[in-house]
């Protein structure tokens, strides 16, 4: 196998997605309908200026969406991952996994 | 951050934490409680019960808007309510089946009112059981399985000796396990409010 070809898995991972804080508000939001801005930053352990910041990234990949709301006059932002999110998301898990199992043949 | 990125660790941890406010058991310990009635007072309608257990969840909703999603934040569990429901009305189905089939082997009169009565604490034993393994394995943790073992075997136990009234097994089961739930609820309730002050993050919304 030439070298292009072993390094072929790993350049076609998704960066977006690999980013580990990224990747753990992909795996919340994957393992539920939807959930809101406060929800992840317990789940995360994030702050609410980078989780903000990732959020962004993930809304500009249209991986996410980010509906803003106010609930007794304060604002509430409710987040969930689009179809293109979850395709996204189990294709870098099945992807990593392959890796994964390369790696230890 | 999250280590652990195991999907299925991820989604116990997500269903824990939406039930470890206790509010759902405190409801059902009301609920049980409140069905004690209709096989202690005369005149005692059933639709008393049926209101509660439409007004329960509305309460349940106001109380988790009121004191957990402040603390905790909100997350919307993904879950087919048709599904769960058919589920439900499955597993009573073998449960009674399974009751029917015992009583026609070890009793000369299947159909008799009493006897379903008499035997009412192992059914809802079972059906509490179906509940809180389904509850246990969601969420991953064991202490779920206690309750499912009270339940079941109390059930039994107050199903078993003949007393003077085949009502008087029911009539201690529900308040009994009524009051189990209640208090576990409210220990669990208590707990998570101290150990969860309301988020400041929360008004520092993205």
């Amino acid at each position: 196998m030439s070298k292009e070809e072993d390094l072929q898995p790993l350049a076609d991972i998704d960066r977006i997605i690999h980013e580990p804080a990224r990747l753990s508000i992909m795996a919340h939001l994957y393992v539920v309908e939807s959930a809101d801005f406060l929800f992840l930053i317990r789940q995360t352990g994030l702050t609410s200026g980078n989780l903000s910041s990732h959020l962004s990234k993930l809304e500009v990949a249209s991986y996410v969406k980010i509906k803003k709301e106010f609930v007794e006059k304060k604002p509430h932002t409710m987040l969930s991952l689009t179809e293109e999110g979850r395709t996204a998301f189990r294709e870098y898990v099945e992807r990593m996994k392959h890796i994964f199992e390369d790696l230890a043949e | 951050m999250e280590k652990n990125m195991d999907l299925k660790k991820i989604e116990q941890k997500v269903y824990r934490e939406s039930i470890r406010d206790g509010l759902a058991e405190i409801f059902w310990g009301i609920t049980f409680i409140a069905a004690t009635g209709y096989f202690l007072i005369r005149g005692f309608s059933i639709f008393m019960i049926l209101l509660v257990l439409v007004f329960v969840p509305i309460m349940r909703k106001k109380l988790k808007k009121r004191y957990v999603y402040p603390r905790t934040g909100y997350a919307k569990l993904r879950e087919d309510d048709l599904k769960e429901i058919a589920g439900i009305l499955l597993y009573m189905a073998v449960i009674v089946a399974v009751m029917a089939t015992a009583f026609f082997f070890a009793c000369d009169d299947p159909t008799n009112p009493d006897l379903w009565l008499k035997w009412s604490p192992a059914f809802f034993g079972a059906m509490l059981t179906g509940a809180y393994l389904d509850i246990g394995r969601r969420s991953g943790n064991r202490w779920y399985y206690g309750i499912t073992v009270l339940a079941l075997v109390s059930g039994v136990i107050l199903s078993v000796p003949e007393f003077a009234s085949p009502k008087t097994g029911i009539i201690v089961y529900l308040p009994f396990m009524g009051t189990v739930l209640m208090l576990t609820g409210s220990v669990l309730f208590r707990r998570f409010l101290k150990n969860n002050p309301v988020a400041e993050e929360a008004s520092n919304d993205v």
